[in-house]
């Protein structure tokens, strides 16, 4: 089930809303076990035989979270269980979605003419597998209690708000509020308005943005020759498309978190306004960046190591943050690219050094190599992605302009301003200017009403509603 | 849980709940209730196709079926008018705003010669079933629209490239062809007064001359005699009903994807007597009755955007096969005449000038009844005098709606 559907918004939100605050309100237990439920069913909804492969995970998670809390003084024993748990849920993760991709290469590789099967993706394994190891490394680290209530650790990894898209909650962040949390009116409030605002993010202007990029991208792929201009137009839509999709998504979770007395972490801090890659890093899916650092490159020696040891910690981390978005050679390519250039940068020592001019020339280098990352990220295969690469710096023997770059581009320049606005915290400075203001505080109610409305309207009158986590 | 400071964003979420309840007041509930009276255990029992299903109908209550459905489909359309927004995509179509604000659909495939081959082949099949029961033949090739309109620049479209191709292939197969398009355009038809602009058919009128264009057709090439008397438009009442129809297209995007978004809609009765028999099967009397009573569908004539299709006021058919028999014609002609949705205002017309007319519509269609017919036996039983189709664009010979599925 997606949130942004009128399924969501008229069917499960209100029905759980009313079941959690109304009919269980006096019993923590009961609220805790019908979210569990509710967050099955939202699965369910869409994947009917894979919320099986969930409820698997829970119950393995589950056992092994027993394990470790009971073994915790017996260090070999404690690494044997993290190990098998590891290997369960990156097994898990292996067979899903990375079996298909690994058999062909070997085929390819080997001539090994092996039957790989294809198998269908459970969308979000990525992300609850993610956070199903969190649970358990936290016991381990004693980052959170262990809970003895199987149907606890389900409502963790199967939470509705962050289950399909992230972010990807570390169990240490909500471990307490899973027993403990308080529900407020302001944070219900807040977080409905939170919810508003990434589903106005969504609709309005990733699904916008997703046509000019899918015609772009269709029309590369099909052997179009496409304009300079125009290449680099569908680029620029992507790049908007991804962050309003995602950072969208990401405030919907957040929001309905709230609602219900969980905190997240945020997962987007304007990504785009970064001047270094390595600052890109630091506001763009956060939760993320932080799993594979406290999870991974931490434990590999991060950077308390030498510079050769840790080149290659960066290496394994960002190979694997490449591979972990999809199953597809583009996806590595692209974490190795953000690789490279994190290496350069920490090298060079460029991406502390400050100054006006130098500031403008690392932001217009970053965001170059983001947007031709995302041109990696978005493209099918490699062959696509250096077909498009190429067209965008004329080396297609394409020509510079064209009316197709004319028509695209009037016809949406009012949502490419207001896109470009929104990726920088304009509205967050005013919001916060104003916070003690009640008339403004009204004035932003109103918008987001407004918003409200035209999202509707939007998923009532159009069809087009692109999932684009489905490698996930 | 009380609020120690009011909390402005309250107002957002009455407003929510008070417009989600509006919303589902109604038709949407009941139909979201079948929806899972009908397939809600699919959930427990982890069945893929039955969840589908639920899902489906669980969409439909929760779009179509909302109180304020035809509002929020107007501002949709207006917030996209303000933004400049010339191309949707509405399902499997892709539909585009031309300068003069009419709704296209991009034909962005371009059929290869398999493909055209492949359909030219099923129709050459059809006249030889004709030929072999001694019916003439003639296929009447309709313009789909994005051949007259002009298309913004930056979208590819293939309609006027595959329209060609069909009529090039039929030629070259010796089928007997009847290019509607430059029919049309000797008869003084132009771009702004061929069709709709919120729908894909042609006008009314239009439908008048494109019979014409077949009956002269006809004389030409087999000697078949016509009475000038229904072809003239001066015999008929037009009643214009200003902007009374969104059409097919309209109804996907909303009525102000343009300000000029709704059409007006003309209903073209004869001045003279008529009197038609509607019969299913042939001889079997089912009505009688005259032009208005058997050819139009008056029910369809009436202001409902988002529900009524104004268009099928022309469209008095039932079931697959609907058999004409014009009680006030005594030349003994027999048309057989199978059509796609662009012949409902060719009918009405074409009825006027045999004694018998076959209308078939083989397309996949819940609203029509009865079998459709295997077109090879159902010729052998009637043996017409004609075999014509007319059909607009071209389709892939697998059509979903089985359009080509003659036999």
């Amino acid at each position: 089930m997606l949130f942004s559907s009128t399924t969501f918004l008229y069917f499960f939100l209100p029905i759980v809303l009313f079941f959690n605050f109304i009919v269980f309100k006096k019993s923590r237990l009961l609220q805790n076990i019908f979210l569990l439920f509710a967050s099955l069913f939202f699965y369910a909804w869409g994947e009917p035989t894979f919320v099986l492969i969930m409820i698997a995970s829970i119950v393995v998670n589950w056992f092994f979270g027993l394990m470790i809390s009971k073994k915790h003084d017996n260090k070999a024993i404690s690494r044997l269980i993290i190990a098998l748990d590891v290997t369960f849920n990156l097994g898990l993760l292996f067979v899903f979605k990375y079996l298909t991709f690994a058999g062909n290469i070997i085929n390819d590789i080997f001539s090994a003419g092996w039957s790989v099967p294809d198998i269908a993706l459970p969308i979000g394994i990525s992300f609850f597998t993610f956070q199903a190891m969190s649970y358990v490394l936290d016991v381990y680290r004693q980052k959170g209690e262990v809970q003895t209530n199987i149907l606890y650790v389900g409502l963790y990894i199967s939470f509705f708000p962050q289950l399909i898209a992230g972010p990807i909650v570390r169990y240490e962040t909500i471990a307490h509020e899973i027993k403990h949390r308080k529900e407020t009116l302001n944070d219900f409030f807040d977080g409905f308005a939170r919810f508003t605002v990434g589903l106005s993010k969504k609709v309005l202007l990733a699904n916008s943005f997703a046509l000019i990029a899918d015609n772009a991208f269709n029309s590369s792929k099909s052997g179009d020759a496409l304009s300079v201009t125009f290449s680099w137009l569908g680029a620029i839509a992507y790049t908007l498309q991804i962050f309003f999709d995602f950072s969208g998504y990401s405030d919907m979770a957040i929001g309905l978190g709230r609602m219900f007395g969980f905190h997240f972490l945020e997962n987007f801090d304007y990504p785009y306004i970064s001047t270094s890659i390595t600052e890109f890093w630091r506001r763009w899916h956060m939760s993320l960046g932080t799993w594979f650092r406290d999870y991974l490159y931490f434990p590999l020696g991060g950077s308390r190591c030498g510079k050769a040891r840790n080149i290659f910690n960066l290496f394994v981390v960002w190979s694997l943050t490449g591979l972990w978005h999809g199953a597809n050679f583009t996806f590595i390519i692209w974490g190795l690219m953000y690789f490279v250039l994190l290496v350069i940068e920490k090298l060079t020592g460029i991406y502390r050094k400050k100054g006006k001019a130098l500031n403008v020339f690392k932001w217009l280098y970053t965001i170059l190599f983001v947007i031709l990352g995302w041109v990696l990220f978005r493209a099918d295969t490699i062959e696509d992605a250096l077909v498009y690469l190429k067209s965008m710096f004329g080396l297609n023997a394409n020509v510079f302009t064209d009316g197709v770059f004319a028509g695209w581009f009037m016809q949406n320049l009012i949502l490419l301003i207001v896109g470009a606005v929104l990726s920088t915290p304009l509205f967050r400075l005013l919001s916060q200017k104003t916070k003690n203001s009640t008339a403004a505080g009204f004035i932003k109610s109103g918008a987001l009403i407004v918003l409200l409305v035209l999202s509707v309207a939007s998923l009532v009158s159009s069809s087009y509603n692109p999932f684009i986590y489905f490698n996930f | 849980m009380a609020m120690k400071k009011f909390n402005p964003y309250c107002l957002l979420f009455v407003f929510a709940v008070v417009f989600g309840f509006i919303g589902v007041w109604g038709q949407s509930f009941g139909s979201f209730l079948n929806a899972f009276y009908g397939d809600g255990l699919s959930i427990v029992q982890f069945n893929s196709e039955g969840v589908g299903k639920l899902r489906n109908n669980v969409d439909k209550a929760l779009t179509e079926k909302l109180s304020y459905h035809d509002l929020m489909m107007d501002v949709g359309s207006l917030k996209n008018n303000l933004l400049g927004t010339r191309r949707y995509e509405k399902g499997s179509d892709v539909l585009t705003v031309d300068d003069r604000g009419s709704l296209i659909s991009l034909s962005e495939t371009k059929y290869s010669d398999k493909a055209v081959n492949a359909v030219t082949d099923r129709i050459k099949e059809l006249k030889t079933a004709a030929d072999k029961n001694g019916a003439k033949f003639l296929y009447c090739a309709a313009p789909t629209k994005g051949y007259y309109n002009e298309v913004p620049s930056q979208y590819k479209d293939h309609t006027r490239e595959n329209y060609e191709n069909l009529i090039n292939s039929l030629e070259e197969k010796g089928v007997p062809c009847l290019n509607l398009y430059n029919a049309l355009k000797e008869k003084g038809v132009t771009d702004e007064t061929m069709y709709f602009n919120s729908d894909h058919h042609w006008l009314p009128e239009v439908g008048f001359l494109a019979n014409n264009a077949v009956l002269e057709e006809l004389n030409n090439r087999y000697g078949f005699s016509y009475d000038e008397k229904y072809m003239d438009l001066n015999n008929y009442n037009i009643e214009c009903f200003p902007s009374y129809s969104l059409g097919s297209y309209g109804k996907k995007v909303g009525q102000f994807y343009a300000w000029n978004g709704v059409d007006d809609f003309d209903l073209i009765t004869p001045k003279f007597d008529t009197d038609f028999n509607d019969e299913y099967p042939v001889n079997t009397v089912i009505d009688r009755g005259d032009y208005e009573q058997i050819l139009l569908k008056k029910d369809h004539l009436a202001k409902d955007y988002y529900h009524k299709t104004v268009y099928n006021t022309y469209r008095a058919q039932k079931n697959h096969i609907k058999v004409l028999r014009n009680n006030l014609q005594d030349n003994g002609k027999k048309i057989l005449l199978v059509r796609d949705s662009f012949g409902q205002v060719v009918v009405p017309f074409l009825a006027q000038q045999a004694s018998e007319i076959h209308v078939i519509d083989v397309r996949k269609d819940q609203s029509l009844k009865g079998e459709k017919p295997n077109l090879k036996e159902y010729i052998e039983e009637i043996k017409p005098d004609y075999v014509m189709v007319l059909y607009n664009g071209i389709y892939s010979v697998n059509s979903g709606d089985g359009r080509y599925k003659f036999f």
